[in-house]
C-alpha cells in the first residue's frame, strides 16, 4: 500500500474545503495518495506537525516561524504559490492624509487581526524599524477578527480599512493584493485614498515538512504539484481557485520581516495582546 | 404490540470509498459522504438524503390526504433550506468545539389548487400532527414551513 501523505489546512469557510478535496483527488489521480486534515487555527496545526501527526502542513508566515520554534529550526520549506512570493503591504491613507510615515506620529492607525503578517505584525514591525513605537508614538486600533487563522480571512484588514475611510484613524494597513482587488471592484476609490508607504517585500503561505519527512515520498509529491499547470483546462480552476497560476520550490528569504516584527513585539513570548 | 409489525430493518452497506448501498425491503439507494459543500459531488450526501425524506414526507402526505378529502391539489411542490450549527465541525475541523447538528430548517410549500386556501391550511393542519419526521426534526431543531397556495 502506498503512502497517504497527510496535509494539514486551516479552514475558516466550509467552502475552502471544497478546494482541498479538488486537490486531494488530483493528488490521487498523479498516483501520490494524499488526505487532508483541517484545524480550526494555526496553532494546532503547527502542534500536529510538529509531533508528527501530518506530514505536510499548509503554513501560513508566522505558522513557518511557529513551527520552526516548536522544532528547533526542524523544518523545511518544500512548496509556495507563484502569488506568495514577493507580497508587501501598504500603510494606505486619505488623499489629504499624512505626507510620510513620520506625519503619522500622533496618529491612529487601524490593524487587522492580533495574528495577522500582512495587516498586523509586518506593518508594526515596519513602524518600529522607522522608528515609530506603537501605543507611545501611534495608536493602534486593532480588527481582531478569527484570531488564531492568521489573517486568512481578511475581515479584519477590511474593517481596518473601514475605519479609516469613517475617519476614526488616520490610516490603515493591507496587503498589496487586497490594494489591487478593492480598487479593483469599487470597494473603495484610488481617487480618495492612496498609498503613503510600502514594506520591504515578504513571502506568504508555505507547504511545510519536518526535516525526517522521507525525501523519496517529497520528491513524489512535488513532482506531481509541480505538474499542475495553469495551460490545462482541467487544472486551470483548482489553481484559481487557490489564487495562482504556477507552483513554485519553497523559499525562507522571503520571512524576514516577519521574523523581524515577531521578535520586536514578542509575539511568541505572549508579549503582544 | 408486535414490535415486528411496527418497526423497521434497514440493511446499510459500504459499497466504495464514499458511497453506502442502503437496502430498503426489496429496494436499495446509494448515499454518499455525510455532508457535502461541494455542488459537484457526484453522490446525494446523507444530510440531503435526510431532508430529501422530510421533504417528501410533506408532499407526499399532503397529496394522500387531499385525495381523501377529495380537494384536487394541481401542483405542489416544497423548497427546504437547511443549516447546521457549525459547518466546520460537521466537517470534523480539529479545534471546532460547535455542533454538527441541523440548526434550522425552513420549508416553503407552492400548492396549486382551484380551491380556498384555508381549505389546503385546514388539511396541513390535520396533516402535519401525523408526520413522523416532521415531529422528530421539530424535537432536535427549529423547523418552520410557510404555505403558497394559488390556482
Amino acid at each position: 500500500m502506498s503512502h497517504t501523505v497527510i496535509t494539514g489546512a486551516v479552514l475558516y469557510d466550509p467552502k475552502v474545503s471544497v478546494i482541498w478535496d479538488t486537490i486531494a483527488r488530483f493528488f490521487d489521480s498523479q498516483g501520490v495518495p494524499m488526505d487532508v486534515v483541517f484545524y480550526t487555527n494555526y496553532a494546532l496545526q503547527s502542534k500536529a506537525l510538529a509531533e508528527g501527526h501530518l506530514d505536510i502542513a499548509w503554513n501560513s508566515p508566522l505558522a513557518w516561524l511557529e513551527s520552526q520554534r516548536l522544532t528547533n529550526n526542524g523544518c523545511r520549506a518544500i512548496a509556495m504559490r507563484d502569488t506568495d512570493r514577493d507580497r508587501c503591504t501598504h500603510f494606505v491613507v486619505r488623499k489629504d492624509g499624512p505626507k510620510s510615515l513620520a506625519e503619522l506620529k500622533g496618529a491612529t492607525i487601524a490593524l487587522g487581526a492580533q495574528d495577522s503578517p500582512q495587516a498586523t505584525l509586518i506593518p508594526l514591525g515596519h513602524l518600529l524599524k522607522n522608528g515609530l513605537e506603537p501605543g507611545r508614538d501611534v495608536s493602534v486600533k486593532r480588527f481582531d477578527l478569527l484570531v488564531g487563522k492568521h489573517g486568512d480571512h481578511i475581515g479584519g484588514e477590511l474593517e481596518a480599512f473601514r475605519c479609516l475611510q469613517k475617519g476614526e484613524a488616520q490610516a490603515s494597513a493591507m496587503l498589496d493584493l487586497n490594494w489591487q482587488t478593492w480598487t479593483g471592484d469599487g470597494t473603495f476609490s484610488p481617487e480618495e485614498f492612496r498609498i503613503l508607504e510600502t514594506t520591504p517585500n515578504f513571502d506568504h503561505c508555505v507547504f511545510t515538512v519536518r526535516d525526517d519527512f522521507p525525501r523519496e515520498i517529497e520528491t513524489k509529491w512535488l513532482k506531481a504539484l509541480f505538474a499542475m499547470s495553469y495551460d490545462n483546462p482541467d487544472h486551470r480552476e483548482m489553481m484559481d481557485l487557490e489564487g495562482l497560476k504556477k507552483w513554485e520550490p519553497g523559499r525562507t528569504s522571503g520571512f524576514g520581516p516577519l521574523d523581524h516584527a515577531v521578535r520586536s513585539l514578542g509575539f511568541f513570548e505572549g508579549d503582544f495582546r | 404490540m408486535d414490535e415486528s409489525n411496527t418497526s423497521w430493518t434497514l440493511r446499510i452497506r459500504q459499497d466504495s470509498d464514499k458511497e453506502a448501498l442502503c437496502f430498503i425491503r426489496r429496494h436499495s439507494l446509494r448515499i454518499g459522504p455525510p455532508l457535502t459543500f461541494d455542488s459537484e459531488e457526484p453522490s446525494v450526501s446523507a444530510l440531503e438524503t435526510a431532508l430529501a425524506a422530510l421533504g417528501a414526507e410533506t408532499v407526499n402526505g399532503l397529496g394522500a390526504l387531499a385525495r381523501r378529502r377529495r380537494k384536487e391539489i394541481l401542483a405542489l411542490e416544497i423548497v427546504l433550506q437547511a443549516q447546521v450549527e457549525d459547518p466546520l465541525a460537521a466537517l470534523g475541523v480539529i479545534g471546532e468545539s460547535g455542533s454538527p447538528a441541523l440548526e434550522r430548517i425552513h420549508m416553503r410549500g407552492y400548492v396549486s389548487t382551484l380551491h380556498d386556501p384555508e381549505e389546503i391550511l385546514a388539511l396541513w393542519e390535520d396533516l402535519h400532527p401525523t408526520l413522523p419526521l416532521l415531529a422528530t426534526f421539530r424535537r432536535a431543531c427549529s423547523v418552520d414551513i410557510d404555505w403558497k397556495i394559488t390556482l
